[in-house]
């Protein structure tokens, strides 16, 4: 059985014996496969899910997973399976307990064709810059966008929640923010149109690792998070512009001669 | 701003009253053919002077007027981007559903967002009177109608973005 799911990563589920059939085998193929790797993405995922790894991995598919659902403890989450999210949670330790405040490189990640993710961790907090493509949305869609992240720049400043919200320094449509303007792809990418955003992430939010693992998960979908509030809005304004023009329409056919009102039910008394 | 208002909208109709006087009217050109003489500009004795109403330098109404037909555009206020767009999306929204919308132009005339024709036929079948209240509500309505999307575009921004960093806590 192959499935995708939402963040364009493919996954294949079998049962390789037919004799056995709780044992099951799990393949995921995500192209950002490579980036994550180079990032120690093996050593996390060694750690996690050590006894299972099967290698050499199935063939067309980066990385796979044999286990006995009947070994399966109750609160391993298969979800979990589903994010191969190694590199950001290694980011988050090395952030706690290296205090390397020259490092200057960005660990690059894709996710996604049309979103690209830099990572950097500093002494007092890590950075996350995403980039994500505007090309194929139209000037409304990318004023929605455009909108979106000034609120959140906005919202992440005021006063009250800064000790409960990451910080947003950056979040500009076009305009990438001055830490990655002179990587080479990031040039080369000028002629597109992407939208970039910042957050600045205090170590308080991530103590745990419960809360590590949340924060990645809530950073990897992020762009879907964009993308639905762009369809939400425009079906909004579809539904407004909807009833005005149905407002209007009725309002002109009553202007026309012919217009009878319609019969009002005036009551049980009427007289005969 | 709403000192202007009521003068423009006053202005507006009583011109439209005075300039919705039409009637049948042949063309001169092609024999046995009727055709909304302001729209066509074939002869010049059967159109009338076109006159600009202005609020201001953003927002006006043209009324061209002929012997059987009216044409009334209308600039809509757009003071910034977003209500620039927004004025763009419903104007194309509307002139696409200009079929039931009898007297809504397809393309709205050069320098203005939207247009209307009227015409002798329209005249028979309504009264003219509720057609010029018609008209005035409408350019009402759709200032008003901007306003209100713009606001709810704010804040639904503000919600979404409220929600999302929420989650980080």
């Amino acid at each position: 059985m192959r499935f995708n799911d939402f963040s364009g990563i493919s996954y294949h589920l079998a049962t390789p014996n037919e004799e056995n059939l709780d044992q099951l085998r799990l393949s995921i193929h995500w192209d950002c496969w490579a980036q994550l790797v180079q990032y120690g993405a093996m050593d996390v995922l060694e750690r996690e899910y050590g006894p299972w790894i099967a290698s050499p991995p199935e063939q067309g598919y980066d990385f796979t997973l044999e286990f006995n659902v009947e070994g399966l403890v109750g609160d391993n989450d298969p979800g979990a399976f589903e994010r191969a999210f190694a590199a950001q949670a290694q980011a988050k330790e090395e952030n706690d307990q290296n205090f390397d405040p020259n490092a200057i490189n960005f660990m690059r990640i894709d996710p996604h064709r049309d979103e690209r993710m830099y990572i950097r961790h500093h002494r007092d907090y890590t950075t996350v810059i995403i980039g994500i493509a505007l090309d194929d949305l139209d000037e409304a869609d990318r004023l929605f966008v455009r909108l979106t992240f000034e609120e959140l720049k906005h919202r992440s400043q005021l006063p009250n929640y800064s000790h409960r919200y990451p910080l947003v320094v950056h979040a500009r449509v076009s305009v990438p923010p001055p830490e990655i303007a002179q990587l080479e792809e990031v040039v080369q990418d000028s002629s597109h149109c992407r939208a970039y955003i910042a957050f600045l992430i205090p170590p308080r939010l991530i103590e745990t690792k419960e809360r590590r693992d949340y924060i990645i998960s809530q950073r990897m979908i992020f762009r879907d998070y964009l993308q639905y509030h762009i369809k939400c809005t425009k079906g909004f304004l579809n539904f407004r512009m909807r009833r005005e023009l149905n407002g209007h329409i009725k309002r002109l056919e009553r202007t026309s001669k012919d217009y009878v009102p319609p019969a009002r039910f005036s009551g049980i008394n009427r007289r005969g | 701003m709403s000192n202007t208002l009521r003068p423009y909208l006053n202005a507006v109709r009583q011109t439209l009253t005075a300039a919705m006087c039409l009637e049948n009217f042949s063309s001169q050109v092609a024999e046995r053919h009727n055709k909304p003489e302001v729209e066509v500009r074939a002869s010049k004795e059967v159109l009338l002077n076109p006159v600009i109403i202005s609020r201001n330098d953003k927002e006006r109404v043209l009324i061209e007027t002929s012997v059987n037909s009216l044409r009334l555009s209308i600039a809509i206020k757009q003071a910034d981007e977003i209500e620039r767009i927004l004025a763009h999306k419903f104007t194309r929204f509307l002139t696409q559903r200009a079929e039931s919308f009898v007297i809504l132009r397809r393309k709205p005339i050069e320098g203005y967002d939207i247009s209307f024709l009227i015409t002798n036929a329209h005249t028979e079948q309504m009264y003219k009177h509720k057609l010029v209240d018609f008209i005035i509500q409408f350019m009402e309505e759709v200032d008003k109608e901007i306003s209100e999307m713009k606001l709810s575009l704010n804040s639904r921004a503000r919600i979404v973005s409220e929600s999302y960093l929420s989650q980080f806590n």
